[in-house]
């Protein structure tokens, strides 16, 4: 049975099931309705336009209000006055570098009092003995 | 029921006409009734749920939208009422089939043969059935499907073809078991 075969089959075996839903069901539905409520109810008052468009401006009227009550930066006088123009802020980017060259000092000293050391040795092998 | 017929139907009937929805009633009654009993519903829930169905969908015509055809929505409710009281039955009851097209007093196996649908309502599962039928049966499209069922398109195209195919690979099996049979007597 190939692919279109077996669609068709599908199709023709749903059409041979057969179910008629009894008409009391629907003059039950109606007399539930005639009953209990006149009307349908409509959509909901917060989906219909212009909840959605009210909804929006208000959004944005709050969005406008928070941006403008923002408190704003020092202004330039007042950082002169309070000399944060003139002297450097020390970051700690710049004492990890500061940290880093004392460091790199302390090992050059380190390494120059091996260099000494060794000389003192060799002067003093060749002084004692200075024929081998 | 013509699209635009209906579209007036459903206008008239949210201005409060109970008459334009008696007619959405009998349009759409039957198969709605018919796939909450291919599902596994009882004929007497699948009368309680096609109520109560249409009676949310007049409590709720407010917000229908357009944007779905309105049988999607109707099988929508009434598959989410169906849900509800857990109906999940596993065989599709006999008393569906239209026996004059089909052998009758027939062996189990024959009985399958006869109908592919009672086949797939023993072989899959039960949400994979429901997209065969919706499909093939109800000929809705995968968004419909999907909407329907409340999962995802992507969803509903695999299930479709796992649900093909393990019907398929089943016939196939039982067409060349019952031919070797034939054949050896």
């Amino acid at each position: 049975m190939n692919r279109q075969q077996f669609e068709e089959r599908l199709h023709a075996d749903a059409g041979r099931i057969q179910a008629d839903c009894p008409e009391r069901v629907g003059q039950r539905v109606a007399a539930r309705i005639r009953n209990h409520q006149s009307c349908p109810s409509p959509s909901p008052w917060f989906l219909r336009p212009p909840a959605l468009a009210g909804a929006a401006g208000a959004l944005v009227i709050c969005a406008v209000l928070w941006v403008a009550g923002q408190p704003g930066g020092p202004d330039r006088a007042g950082l002169d006055e309070a000399g944060l123009n003139v002297v450097p802020v020390v970051t700690s980017s710049d004492r990890l570098m500061a940290s880093r060259e004392a460091a790199l000092a302390n090992e050059r000293r380190l390494l120059e009092q091996d260099l000494r050391n060794l000389r003192d040795q060799v002067t003093a092998t060749f002084d004692t003995k200075p024929n081998g | 029921m013509h699209a635009e017929a209906e579209r007036h139907l459903i206008e008239r009937a949210r201005s409060g006409s109970l008459e334009a929805f008696d007619e959405l009633i009998d349009a759409h009654r039957d198969r709605l009734y018919r796939f909450l009993l291919v599902r596994g519903a009882t004929p007497a829930d699948a009368e309680d749920i096609v109520q109560d169905a249409f009676l949310a969908a007049w409590r709720h015509l407010g917000s229908y939208r357009e944007r779905w055809r309105f049988s999607t929505w109707l099988f929508t409710i009434a598959r989410r009422r169906a849900a509800v009281r857990q109906i999940d039955h596993v065989e599709l009851p006999a008393i569906l089939i239209d026996a004059s097209d089909g052998p009758r007093e027939s062996a189990q196996v024959e009985q399958r043969r006869a109908n592919i649908w009672l086949l797939a309502r023993e072989l899959l599962p039960s949400s994979w059935f429901d997209v065969l039928w919706l499909y093939y049966a109800e000929d809705r499209q995968t968004g419909e499907i999907a909407r329907i069922l409340g999962r995802s398109v992507a969803w509903v195209k695999v299930t479709l073809h796992r649900s093909r195919k393990r019907l398929a690979e089943r016939i196939d099996a039982d067409d060349w078991i019952s031919g070797e049979v034939a054949t050896n007597e």
